[in-house]
C-alpha cells in the first residue's frame, strides 16, 4: 500500500498524463460512437427498414462476442500506431453495445403505439421525436452506459499501439513483475470506469420519463 | 359529418381483395358499428377513413370532400382516433396524453389545460389526481377513458374506434360501455366503431354494417338487423338467442314513443276539469305531472269517470313506475310484468318524462323474431 503511495508521489506528472490521455482517447471515441450510433440505429429503425434494422441486431449481437484485442488489432492492422488509431478501434468498439440497445429500444416500441401517434396526425420525425426517442431511452442509455464502461476498460490496451493511457503503465508493470505498478494503472482505470457509470446512472434517473421507470418497477 | 364509402377497395398484392366495393354512409352524429369476423375487411375499412391504410379504389367523401382533398396530416389530426390501451404513450402523464393533438395542432397552453380537465370531467376521472399520473399507474378501464379523451381532445367531429374496449375484462368493459353511451349523448359525435363482439355492437350501435370476407352483408339500423337479418349469415352472427339478447342489450333510449298524454297537477284541478281535457283525446289514462313538471303519477279515465266530478284530481292520481333512458328494453320490459301496466313512463335525470314504453310496442319491435330463442 505504502509502494503505491510512493509511486503515485514520485510519478504525479507522469501519471496525471497518462490519465488525461486515457480520458481524451475515452471521450472522443464513446462521444462520436454515441452520436454515429445513434444515427445508425434511427436509420435503420425508420418505417420500411425494419428489416435492416433486425438484421443489424444480428450483426451487433454477434460482433459483441469479438474480443476487443481483436478489434484493436484490425485497426491497427489497417491504419498504424497511436492516438488516432486507438481511437478509431475504441469508437468501432463502442458502437456496438450503443447500435444494438437503441436499435433494440426503437424496434421494440409497439406497433399499436405507433400506430396510435400516425392516426393522430404526427408526421414521421414527430413519432421519432415525441415517441420512439423518449420510449426507448432507457434502453438507448443503458446501451451507452455499458459503452462507457468497456471503452474505460479497454483503453487500457490503447496502450499496446502507442496510444498512451493508463495501460502505459499497467504494462509497464507487467513487463518489470512490477505488482505495484500495474496496480497503479490498474486501479484507476476502474475507479475512473465505475464513477462514470455512477454518474450515467445519475444522468439515466434524471432523463427517463417516469412513467418508464414506475413501469419497470412494477414488472420486478 | 357523414362519411360516405363508395365503391371503396382494398386489394393486397395481386387479387387478395380485402374490402370489396363497400359503398356505404355513416351518419352523421351517430354510432355506426362496423362487425364481422377477423379478417372481414372492418379494421381496413376504418382505417381507410385516416388514411392509415391506402384504398385501391373507390372514394370516401367527408363533408361532401373527397378525403385525397385534404392533407393527410391535417386529416388525421381532424378526426379523433381511438385503439385499445396499448395506444396510450408509457411516458407521457394523463394530460400530456390527452393533450397530443392539441399540441400538434399548436393551440396555447392555457386552453389545452382546460380543454384536457374538461375532458377529465367528462370521462369521470378526477382532475385533481389524475391528469399527473402515468398510465402505467391506471386500471385498464381509466386508460381506456384516457384513451378516448385524447381521441375527442380537439373536439374532432368524427371519432374512429378501433375495438376500444377489446382487452377490458366483462364487467369493466360493460361499465365502460354504459359511461361512453352517456358520453355520446352530450358530445354527439360521428362514430365508426369496429367490433367483433355483437353485445357490444348491439348495444352502442345506432346503426350496424356486417361485413364477412370483405364484403358488406348488411347495413341497417340497430333493430332492423336484429328483426330481418339479410341472410344466414347475419342470422348465426347474432345467434340463436338474439331476441332476449338484444332486449337486454338494446336501450329504451331509442325505443320510446313520445306521443303520451299529460295533465298538469294543480291545487284547484278538479276530476271534471281532467275529463274535460282527457275527452279531447281518445285515450284510456293519462299521466299527472306535478308543478315542476315531474311525474306525479297516472289516472285512469275509466276510475275517474265513475267519481264525484268536483274532487280534486289529486285524490285520484295513482303513483307508477318509471324507467330511465338508458334503461335496456328487457328492463323495461320486467317492469311491465312486475307491475302489470302495459306502458312505463321513461323519466330522465332531471325528472322530466321524455315518452313512454308500451308492451305493444316492443310485441312489434320483436315481432319477427323468436323471443324463446327456439330457432
Amino acid at each position: 500500500m505504502q509502494a503505491l503511495f510512493d509511486y503515485y508521489r514520485y510519478n504525479m506528472e507522469y501519471f496525471l498524463i497518462k490519465l488525461g490521455e486515457h480520458m481524451s482517447i475515452f471521450a472522443l471515441s464513446w462521444a462520436m460512437a454515441i452520436v454515429v450510433g445513434l444515427l445508425i440505429a434511427i436509420a435503420s429503425t425508420r418505417p420500411g427498414r425494419m428489416k435492416i434494422g433486425n438484421a443489424l441486431l444480428t450483426i451487433t449481437g454477434f460482433s459483441q462476442a469479438v474480443p476487443s484485442i481483436a478489434v484493436i488489432a484490425l485497426v491497427f492492422i489497417f491504419t498504424g500506431i497511436g492516438f488516432r488509431p486507438a481511437v478509431l478501434a475504441l469508437f468501432i468498439y463502442s458502437l456496438v453495445p450503443i447500435v444494438f440497445n437503441a436499435a433494440s429500444g426503437l424496434v421494440s416500441v409497439s406497433p399499436g403505439m405507433k400506430e396510435a401517434a400516425r392516426g393522430m396526425g404526427m408526421t414521421n420525425g414527430q413519432i421519432l421525436r415525441k415517441v420512439e426517442l423518449p420510449a426507448s431511452v432507457p434502453a438507448i442509455l443503458s446501451g451507452i452506459r455499458s459503452a462507457a464502461t468497456i471503452n474505460i476498460g479497454t483503453t487500457t490496451i490503447a496502450a499496446a499501439i502507442g496510444a498512451g493511457g493508463l495501460g502505459e503503465i499497467i504494462f509497464t508493470g507487467i513487463r518489470n513483475f512490477n505488482f505495484t505498478i500495474i496496480l497503479a494503472g490498474a486501479i484507476p482505470t476502474a475507479i475512473t470506469a465505475i464513477l462514470v457509470d455512477v454518474v450515467l446512472s445519475v444522468v439515466e434517473k434524471r432523463v427517463t420519463s417516469k412513467g418508464l421507470q414506475l413501469a419497470e418497477h412494477w414488472r420486478e | 359529418m357523414a362519411i360516405e364509402l363508395k365503391k371503396l377497395r382494398k386489394v393486397y398484392g395481386e387479387s387478395t381483395v380485402a374490402v370489396d366495393d363497400v359503398d356505404l354512409t355513416f351518419e352523421d352524429k351517430k354510432i355506426s358499428i362496423l362487425i364481422g369476423p377477423s379478417g372481414c375487411g372492418k379494421t381496413t375499412t376504418l382505417k381507410m377513413i385516416n388514411r392509415l391504410i391506402e384504398r385501391t379504389s373507390g372514394d370516401i367523401i367527408i363533408d361532401g370532400r373527397s378525403i385525397d382533398e385534404i392533407g393527410v396530416i391535417e386529416l388525421r389530426r381532424s378526426i379523433g382516433y381511438v385503439i385499445q390501451e396499448i395506444g396510450l404513450f408509457p411516458h407521457m402523464t394523463v394530460f400530456d396524453n390527452i393533450a397530443v393533438v392539441p399540441r400538434l395542432l399548436k393551440w396555447p397552453e392555457d386552453k389545452i389545460k382546460k380543454r384536457v380537465m374538461e375532458l377529465l370531467d367528462l370521462m369521470n376521472l378526477d382532475p385533481d389526481e389524475h391528469p399527473y399520473k402515468y398510465p402505467v399507474q391506471l386500471s385498464g378501464g381509466q386508460k381506456q377513458r384516457v384513451g378516448v379523451a385524447r381521441g375527442l381532445a380537439a373536439d374532432p367531429e368524427i371519432l374512429l374506434m378501433d375495438e376500444p374496449f377489446g382487452a377490458i375484462d366483462p364487467i369493466n368493459r360493460e361499465k365502460l360501455q354504459d359511461a361512453f353511451i352517456e358520453i355520446q349523448e352530450q358530445i354527439n359525435k360521428t362514430i365508426v366503431f369496429v367490433t367483433h363482439d355483437i353485445r357490444e355492437a348491439i348495444k352502442l350501435g345506432d346503426n350496424i354494417a356486417i361485413f364477412n370476407e370483405g364484403k358488406l352483408v348488411q347495413y341497417d339500423e340497430t333493430m332492423t338487423v336484429i328483426n330481418e337479418p339479410a341472410d344466414d349469415f347475419v342470422e348465426n352472427l347474432l345467434g340463436s338467442d338474439r331476441g332476449l339478447r338484444s332486449m337486454e342489450l338494446v336501450r329504451v333510449h331509442d325505443h320510446y314513443d313520445t306521443d303520451f298524454f299529460a295533465l298538469e297537477l294543480t291545487e284547484k284541478l278538479t276530476v271534471g276539469d281532467a275529463l274535460k281535457e282527457i275527452e279531447k283525446t281518445d285515450r284510456r289514462y293519462a299521466y299527472v305531472l306535478n308543478e315542476k313538471k315531474r311525474l306525479a303519477g297516472y289516472v285512469v279515465r275509466k276510475k275517474i269517470e265513475k267519481a264525484n266530478k268536483s274532487d280534486p284530481l289529486k285524490k285520484h292520481v295513482k303513483e307508477t313506475e318509471s324507467i330511465h333512458p338508458s334503461s335496456s328494453l328487457l328492463e323495461a320490459m320486467s317492469l311491465m310484468m312486475t307491475s302489470g301496466l302495459s306502458a312505463v313512463p321513461v323519466v330522465d335525470d332531471r325528472g322530466r318524462v321524455r315518452g313512454v314504453v308500451r308492451f305493444s310496442a316492443l310485441m312489434e319491435m320483436f315481432g319477427s323474431v323468436d323471443l324463446t330463442g327456439s330457432d
